[in-house]
């Protein structure tokens, strides 16, 4: 079967992974193969350049574990499964509840957010209004029945 | 559904709430705060919008109306309004005026809007009345250029005579097209609940550069007389004006262009002032009906508005004139010449237009069916001097000095003249405002004339409580987020003569006004916080003592009380004052500078208990809290807000905390349409096509932990 090697940048937890394609090989299976954490023989002797492969004949992605050089230009590698990218597309379309976000469009501001460092000191602003007690002597009030 | 001319002038006048007037069938598709509008459109312009159309007298045979209003590009009938459900676009064709409703909206909303419907047929304005992160208003003409529908609107804006208003953009749809509204900010209070804004461009066209006018009408169930402000420019050049009418109501058949030409200079715009503010008058005249209507600025900004009601005219030629009383309409008349307040407002009588500040709307019974706020308001109580006489003298005032001396020198039976001197209250206080006076009378105890050299002594005769306004003051946000509110931010007002009150938090990010009614006779005040309708906060207070009425030396007493209060007043000293109490407490810094006054008051107060001890009486009841009237003298509004930890600039949080943390958002969305990171509740990733259970639960803890999310690759 043919494998794909990349070179990926992102962090695992990407949707969409930044991959960079090296090249198309041959792989065969090294033994009774786990599919979401292959040994594979490729027919490749350089094991620089590339931390990824995709399996067409599984349609998954995989993140390169080990790496071992064989005689005649071969190479041994094991994997384990990527399913956020192997499935990113079903992923993208799933709906749901964001609790935080770093898009600012999707903020709700109004919420409380306990993750925002206040400090426990305060400061203070003043708006000065008018004067309401002014500085006339003011008046003597008298009440005769 | 046509709404007949008398269903809407009473609409107009009585200032019932037009849907509790049995027109509820068509109204009930309005949200609180739906906008109409007149618009001034260039041509190929569309208005968005919807919901009230009002209609010309022919198809555009009128110069300065255009045939069919917005929503409706029917056949022009006769009607003087029509009620219309949902929504519409109307494509203006020409130039001119155009008349319609905008539906206020937030934001989020009209983004929302503009991202799932595909024709642009829906709202143009912003706002919302929670007076969260809202912005307002006011109306947006997009311009057509090619093309129908949504695709053709670019950013362009076509805002005519608008030099106002303050563009912004908005997230027209999802491939991010923006287009520009114009809109201004207006206070909280000016829209209220149920409100409706007005906005009326000049009918007459020539003047529109010159002369622009936004009504305002609001709260509708307060027609007789509602001051709000509004923005105010150069008075030669550029007003707006807010009012509080609903829609006009009219034979549009016999409307003359002069009828609906604002009258807009010369002797149709007057212009009083003195040196507190600047009073403007002008009238809105129609064949049918004239409105008069009062500007008065104040603030160097803001401007109050008073509605004086308005002639109208029914059943063929007869005009009807409201009879307005103290600002309530009562009735109407067609004798003309019959006494009304509106006549007040006439250029053709007299001018007497009050200064007294305006009085606290009276608010509806609310529907509490709704996340709104009920308006709570108050008032105050009359005066009520039953049997007693109560007079009024500056503290200056020799009269005092002359009862004391009548009463020292009067000639009769000692008994009865200390049964006499028990007949006799007296004050000092210091009021918010000047004591309403109204001529004067004889001293008399019980209808007696006392003796005092020959003659008797006149004293100014106290006819009301006196009232005092003070402010709007806005109290702005800081955080425009949750921060701005409790329990992170708290915020408080000094009332001078009451003290410190607690502010509830929904007043961030909106304008107070405090309220002072008095009580003369118990000299006491109280304070009443306004946050539009709405009483947020009271405080009670003391403004005077009470005076022992001695027969001997009173004058100097009261000289000696009166300079000790105006000196501790400069130090920041508050007295207090419980009748038979010699106990002055010290309650800021400022004490030293008040030390002479102190003592000079205490000398006088020690005074006044010796002549307690003469256990004199008093007609009316004893003070018995703190006197605060030589306190702080000034309004303060102090907002405590929280320290951000060094982050001094918005969004007020650390670098890099939205690509980190990631800011509260609580929204459902497509992940597939978020961008960086979304942390999501509670997944369900069963949608997820070809995964076995194991990946599923693998993606779900990747969502719930957190996932960055980027653009698909091409």
């Amino acid at each position: 079967m043919t494998v794909t090697l990349y070179n990926n940048s992102s962090a695992y937890n990407t949707l969409y992974k930044s991959l960079t394609k090296i090249k198309d090989v041959t792989a065969n299976i090294k033994g009774p193969c786990d599919v979401d954490a292959p040994d594979l023989i490729l027919d490749c002797s350089s094991p620089s350049g590339f931390n990824y492969f995709y399996v067409a004949d599984w349609g998954r992605y995989y993140r390169i574990t080990s790496r071992e050089v064989l005689p005649g230009d071969r190479m041994s590698i094991s994997g384990i499964s990527d399913p956020v990218e192997s499935f990113a597309a079903g992923i993208a379309a799933l709906p749901v509840l964001a609790a935080r976000a770093e898009d600012l469009t999707l903020r709700s501001p109004e919420l409380a957010d306990s993750s925002i460092p206040l400090e426990s000191d305060m400061q203070l602003d003043k708006v000065m209004g008018d004067t309401v007690i002014g500085s006339g002597s003011g008046y003597i009030v008298l009440g005769v029945v | 559904m046509a709404i007949q001319t008398e269903t809407i002038i009473d609409v107009m006048i009585s200032g019932v709430k037009v849907d509790e007037i049995g027109v509820s069938d068509t109204l009930d598709n309005y949200s609180d705060g739906d906008i109409a509008d007149f618009l001034y459109v260039g041509s190929n312009s569309r208005i968005l919008g919807g919901n009230i159309d009002f209609y010309t007298n022919s198809a555009g045979s009128y110069d300065t109306w255009n045939a069919g209003m917005p929503f409706d590009t029917g056949a022009v009938t006769s009607s003087i309004m029509t009620m219309k459900s949902g929504n519409g676009v109307y494509d203006c064709p020409a130039e001119g005026r155009y008349l319609g409703i905008i539906l206020l909206h937030s934001i989020d909303d009209i983004y929302n809007d503009y991202i799932t419907v595909s024709n642009q047929n829906r709202y143009v304005a912003l706002t919302d009345f929670n007076a969260k992160k809202f912005l307002l208003e006011i109306n947006a003409v997009l311009t057509q250029v090619a093309g129908a529908g949504a695709t053709a609107f670019t950013d362009k804006t076509n805002m005519l005579y608008n030099p106002d208003f303050t563009s912004i953009s908005v997230k027209y749809n999802n491939a991010g097209t923006y287009y520009n509204i114009n809109y201004a900010l207006v206070p909280y209070h000016v829209l209220e609940y149920g409100g409706y804004l007005f906005l009326i461009h000049a009918f007459n066209e020539n003047k529109t550069s010159e002369f622009r006018c936004s009504f305002n009408q609001v709260p509708m169930w307060n027609a007789g007389s509602v001051y709000y402000p509004f923005s105010y420019n150069d008075i030669s050049k550029s007003i707006s004006i807010s009012f509080n009418g609903y829609g006009f109501g009219s034979d549009w058949s016999t409307i003359s262009p002069d009828d609906l030409a604002w009258s807009y200079n010369g002797s149709s715009i007057e212009k009083y002032s003195d040196s507190d503010y600047v009073w403007i008058r002008t009238a809105f005249s129609q064949r049918q009906f004239r409105c008069y209507y009062y500007f008065k600025t104040y603030n160097d900004c803001m401007m109050m508005f008073a509605n004086s009601g308005m002639y109208f005219r029914i059943n063929g030629d007869t005009v009807f004139k409201p009879l307005i009383d103290s600002n309530v309409v009562y009735g109407f008349t067609d004798q003309l010449d019959t006494e009304s307040d509106i006549d007040n407002y006439d250029g053709s009588t007299k001018h007497d237009i009050p200064v007294t500040p305006p009085t606290p709307p009276t608010p509806p019974t609310p529907a509490d069916d709704d996340d709104n706020d009920d308006p709570i308001s108050a008032a105050g109580a009359p005066f009520a001097a039953g049997l007693a006489h109560y007079y009024a003298m500056t503290a200056d005032s020799v009269l005092l000095q002359h009862v004391s001396e009548a009463m020292g020198t009067w000639d009769i039976d000692t008994s009865k003249k200390d049964l006499y001197r028990n007949l006799i209250s007296c004050k000092l206080v210091k009021p918010p405002a000047p004591i309403p006076v109204s001529g004067s009378e004889d001293f008399t105890i019980y209808g007696v004339v006392p003796e005092y050299q020959g003659a008797g002594v006149k004293l100014p005769v106290i006819n009301g409580n006196p009232t005092a306004t003070f402010g709007p003051y806005s109290i702005p946000r800081k955080f425009n987020d949750f921060r701005d509110y409790a329990p992170y931010t708290k915020t408080e007002i000094y009332l001078p003569y009451c003290g410190w009150c607690a502010l509830p938090s929904h007043v961030v990010g909106r304008s107070v006004s405090v309220h002072y009614y008095t009580d003369i006779i118990a000299a006491t005040v109280k304070a009443v916080v306004f946050c539009g309708n709405n009483v947020v906060a009271e405080a009670a207070g003391v403004m005077g003592l009470d005076i022992p009425f001695a027969a001997e030396n009173v004058g100097a007493k009261m000289a000696a009380v009166n300079s000790a209060l105006l000196a501790t007043a400069a130090g920041g000293v508050q007295l207090a004052a419980g009748v038979g109490s010699t106990v002055a407490t010290k309650s800021s810094a400022g004490l030293k500078g008040a030390a002479s006054g102190l003592s000079q008051y205490i000398s006088g107060y020690s005074q006044m208990a010796m002549a307690f001890n003469e256990n004199w009486t008093e007609i009316s009841g004893k003070n018995g809290d703190g006197c605060s009237i030589a306190g702080i003298t000034d309004i303060i509004i102090k907002i405590t807000r929280p320290k951000t930890g060094g982050n001094t600039s918005a969004p007020y949080v650390p670098a890099g905390y939205a690509h980190n943390v990631g800011y509260v958002s609580n929204k459902e969305i497509t992940l597939g349409s978020a961008s960086g990171l979304v942390i999501c509740d509670n997944v369900d990733a069963s949608g997820i096509s070809g995964a076995t259970d194991a990946e599923r639960a693998e993606i779900k803890r990747v969502l719930e932990t957190g996932i960055y999310v980027n653009s698909p690759p091409e």
